[in-house]
């Protein structure tokens, strides 16, 4: 399982440079946006791992390893909830630096921070279990997931979700709903991987 | 490794018989090897037959067996912006037995520039790249699919199999290079 994570570390290498790009610009220009675009950028990573793992036929290599389909199910998720995290504390920071600049009540901005790694998860934990078993074309599901990201930034930003976010419970609510979305998706993810095998 | 009356409809394989011993070659010619080689791996399992390797059935401990074979397929499977030195470090965490001194050794031996993209390899570079990663676990169990037999690769196998706990699988028509021991 170590080993499949440190192979999708090696492959997010080619991403740092644009997320410190990214970070470098989004200061200067729209410190709001950093989370949002880093959710595409993660996003986007993880569909490109299957893409390039494809590309090298890495799934043949793989039937050769002592791997089993939970360690390479799992090696996933163990990702996921890594860039859930990443995520979550690039969100933290930035909410902060709104607090300093606009004085709006921290709680709040802390509670909206997961609005958005959420949303990622729930991407994620859509296309994962597909992305095991089909080749789904990368174009696709990375148009659609941008598309689901902006949409929810752009909804938050408009207050769609104030009464979840005014709720004492959003906290709860919402991280309740990223561990279910994650076990669940894990559980199809692992049937995939059996039907696959047959 | 035992091969039992082994039949795949959907592989095309009819009752395939085989015993492999330690300290021997054995060439598996006139199969699509690549159907071979998932009956061996476990991807696909057989209508009927069984598959033993180490005295272990294929169906239930492939896992533990895998990681005392080494596998080297026809074309390289790794991705081309990985050097040899990442792909050794990606090794060492999922094969317990990795030894990164003998992995470094073979490198060195055939000459390749561990810290060169594997994109700039030839296929025989990438093949005996398969070949290094393939040996540096302990595997006592040796599949090769249609290899690239330079000399220098010839010269390792037969080493390989020297010390008698070994053995080699080689599923290639050019296997009488290495073996008279043919099915």
């Amino acid at each position: 399982m170590k080993g499949l994570i440190l192979k999708d570390l090696f492959l997010f290498r080619t991403y740092i440079a644009h997320l410190i790009f990214l970070l470098i610009v989004l200061s200067i220009i729209e410190p709001s946006l950093i989370p949002v675009v880093f959710a595409m950028v993660i996003t986007i990573f993880f569909l490109d791992a299957f893409r390039r793992d494809r590309i090298a036929d890495w799934d043949i290599y793989l039937s050769a390893l002592p791997v089993s389909s939970k360690g390479l199910v799992g090696s996933k998720y163990i990702e996921l909830v890594l860039a859930f995290l990443f995520l979550y504390t690039s969100s933290i920071c930035v909410a902060f630096i709104e607090y300093v600049n606009t004085h709006l009540y921290i709680a709040t901005l802390i509670k909206t921070s997961l609005l958005l790694p959420g949303s990622m998860v729930l991407v994620l934990a859509v296309w994962l279990p597909f992305l095991f078993k089909f080749r789904v074309p990368f174009a696709l599901s990375v148009s659609l997931s941008c598309i689901f990201l902006v949409a929810v930034f752009y909804a938050a930003s408009r207050g769609v979700f104030s009464i979840l976010m005014n709720s004492p419970l959003a906290s709860t609510i919402l991280t309740g709903f990223i561990v279910t979305c994650i076990s669940i998706s894990y559980f199809f993810s692992i049937r995939c991987i059996k039907l696959k095998k047959g | 490794m035992e091969v039992e009356n082994v039949s795949s409809a959907t592989l095309g394989i009819k009752d395939l018989s085989f015993t492999l011993q330690r300290g021997s070659i054995l060439g598996v010619t006139g199969a699509e090897s690549d159907k071979l080689l998932n009956l061996f791996l476990n991807k696909s399992r057989p209508d009927h037959g069984d598959i033993r390797i180490f005295g272990l059935p294929l169906s239930t401990e492939d896992i533990l067996i895998k990681e005392n074979i080494g596998v080297v397929f026809s074309k390289g499977h790794f991705h081309h912006e990985f050097n040899a030195r990442q792909i050794g470090k990606i090794l060492s965490k999922v094969y317990t037995n990795w030894s990164e001194a003998e992995y470094l050794a073979l490198i060195s031996y055939f000459m390749l520039d561990s810290k060169e993209k594997t994109a700039e390899y030839s296929p025989e570079m990438q093949s005996d790249l398969a070949l290094a990663a393939a040996l540096s676990h302990g595997a006592q169990l040796l599949i090769l699919e249609k290899p690239h037999l330079g000399q220098r690769v010839v010269d390792l196998l037969l080493d390989f199999v020297h010390e008698d706990v070994n053995a080699i699988l080689l599923l290639s028509n050019d296997a009488e290079r290495l073996t008279d021991n043919i099915i």
